[in-house]
């Protein structure tokens, strides 16, 4: 799977959305909140959509997003339908963020990101349980897929078979990515002060299960 | 149908009732074809249960229809088919009458499955064999469900006494009740299949009853026709 491209930089990445699932069941034609409610949660992890704003960029530099998407042929995905990774540009806070299954045996994920901050931000859970650094596993930086990091699990404490394993930490998140929509579409080209024609746009990625 | 696992049932009264507002639920999925079992569920991650995990498939349910006269417990799915995945399956094999399960699961935070640990001990939303396959189309295929008493001509589920094996709902084919544990891998619930599958010494129906269907009743050793001839 290869990465979504790191240049040109977007000018501001919007996290339009995202969301979890919960269906709630009201009785009564009682408010929500009140004790007759009753919420089930559909899914474990949230998904979003990454709307990607660019700004005044230069011809070359608008023909390698443009190319990227017809690459994708949309929200298909590369000629055999794979799609892509999505890397941040902001350092930020994620939790709870997806990893991975335990296999009982020896064991490297790849964290959902990369550049993290290796301090006690960087949280390893197990089964919703908290993996001690250097004790359970340890910290690679940078030589996952991609560049991201990654956690090497030490000997005698693999997790068990199915465990779900999480993390939360600092860093640059990683997505699994398709662009959302089929369509590709730009602003009429303008000149900027240099008397270069510059290009406006916006691409939408919906954010995948791992 | 099982009682619901112990942890969802309110901790303090103990009375038996959901009364904690939120949970997180979700339903397996276990269709029998031959010697091949497929384990769906339709959460968004595997849920790892019972040695297996169980494949996130965007399987939905409807319309399922219990009832205590004389028709047929049913229920309808339908299941993603942009990929034609449920297509190639059904044109490979004939899916009619193959066994089909919902169980439904009360999830940790991590998908583990709250109060069970094996496949018997799973609330059973409905038990029963794919009847049909109406109107699939290349985005969505759909499959109607009948109870297995359908094979015996009875309703489910309900408490009486059956034609067909009550096994089949109280702890499953190769339950604790049926306790076959041959290479045997399906079962519709009747006698004769029980035979076959040489388990007839623990076949939970009462076959004497369909006998008994239509006939008069009478008090004597042999039945009179009082002023008929």
């Amino acid at each position: 799977m290869a990465k979504y491209p790191e240049s040109p930089k977007f000018s501001h990445a919007l996290i339009s959305g995202r969301d979890f699932v919960t269906r709630i069941s009201k009785f009564g034609g009682q408010p929500a909140g009140t004790f007759n409610e009753q919420r089930n949660r559909q899914i474990t992890f949230p998904i979003g959509t990454f709307t990607l704003l660019y700004k005044n960029l230069l011809v070359a530099d608008r023909n390698t997003v443009y190319a990227w998407w017809r690459n994708y042929h949309g929200a298909y995905g590369d000629s055999t339908g794979v799609n892509f990774h999505f890397f941040d540009q902001a350092l930020r806070g994620w939790y709870g963020e997806y990893m991975g299954r335990g296999t009982g045996n020896a064991l490297t994920l790849d964290f959902p990101g990369k550049t993290l901050t290796n301090d006690a931000t960087l949280i390893v859970y197990e089964d919703d349980v908290a993996q001690v650094k250097d004790t359970d596993f340890t910290f690679v930086s940078g030589g996952g897929t991609e560049g991201a990091d990654q956690a090497t699990w030490i000997v005698g404490h693999y997790p068990a078979v199915g465990a779900m394993i999480t993390c939360s930490f600092n860093g640059y998140l990683r997505i699994k990515a398709r662009f959302a929509e089929d369509g590709w579409s730009e602003e009429v080209p303008t000149v900027n002060g240099a008397g270069v024609l510059v290009y406006n746009f916006q691409t939408k990625l919906q954010e995948l299960q791992w | 149908m099982r009682s619901l696992p112990a942890e969802i049932f309110y901790p303090i009264g103990g009375t038996g009732e959901i009364l904690k507002e939120a949970t997180f639920q979700r339903h397996l999925f276990k269709l029998v074809v031959g010697m091949v079992t497929y384990y769906w569920t339709d959460c968004d991650q595997p849920i790892w249960f019972d040695g297996k995990y169980w494949t996130p498939y965007g399987i939905e349910f409807s319309d399922l229809s219990y009832s205590l006269d004389q028709s047929v417990a049913s229920c309808q799915l339908t299941i993603p088919n942009v990929n034609n995945a449920f297509s190639d399956l059904s044109l490979s094999v004939d899916l009619r009458n193959k066994a089909f399960t919902i169980y439904r699961v009360w999830l940790t935070n991590y998908l583990g499955v709250i109060g069970c640990t094996d496949e018997r001990d799973l609330p059973v939303v409905f038990d029963g064999v794919i009847d049909s396959l109406p109107n699939s189309d290349r985005e969505i295929a759909r499959v109607n469900l009948v109870s297995f008493g359908v094979a015996g001509g009875v309703t489910t589920p309900r408490r009486t006494i059956d034609a067909a094996c009550s096994w089949i709902r109280i702890g499953g084919f190769k339950g604790p009740y049926c306790t076959y544990a041959g290479a045997g891998a399906w079962c519709d619930g009747s006698k004769a299949r029980c035979v076959e599958l040489k388990n007839e010494l623990f076949f939970g129906g009462w076959e004497e009853i369909a006998t008994l269907q239509n006939q008069n009743i009478y008090w004597c050793r042999k039945q009179k026709f009082w002023g008929k001839k």
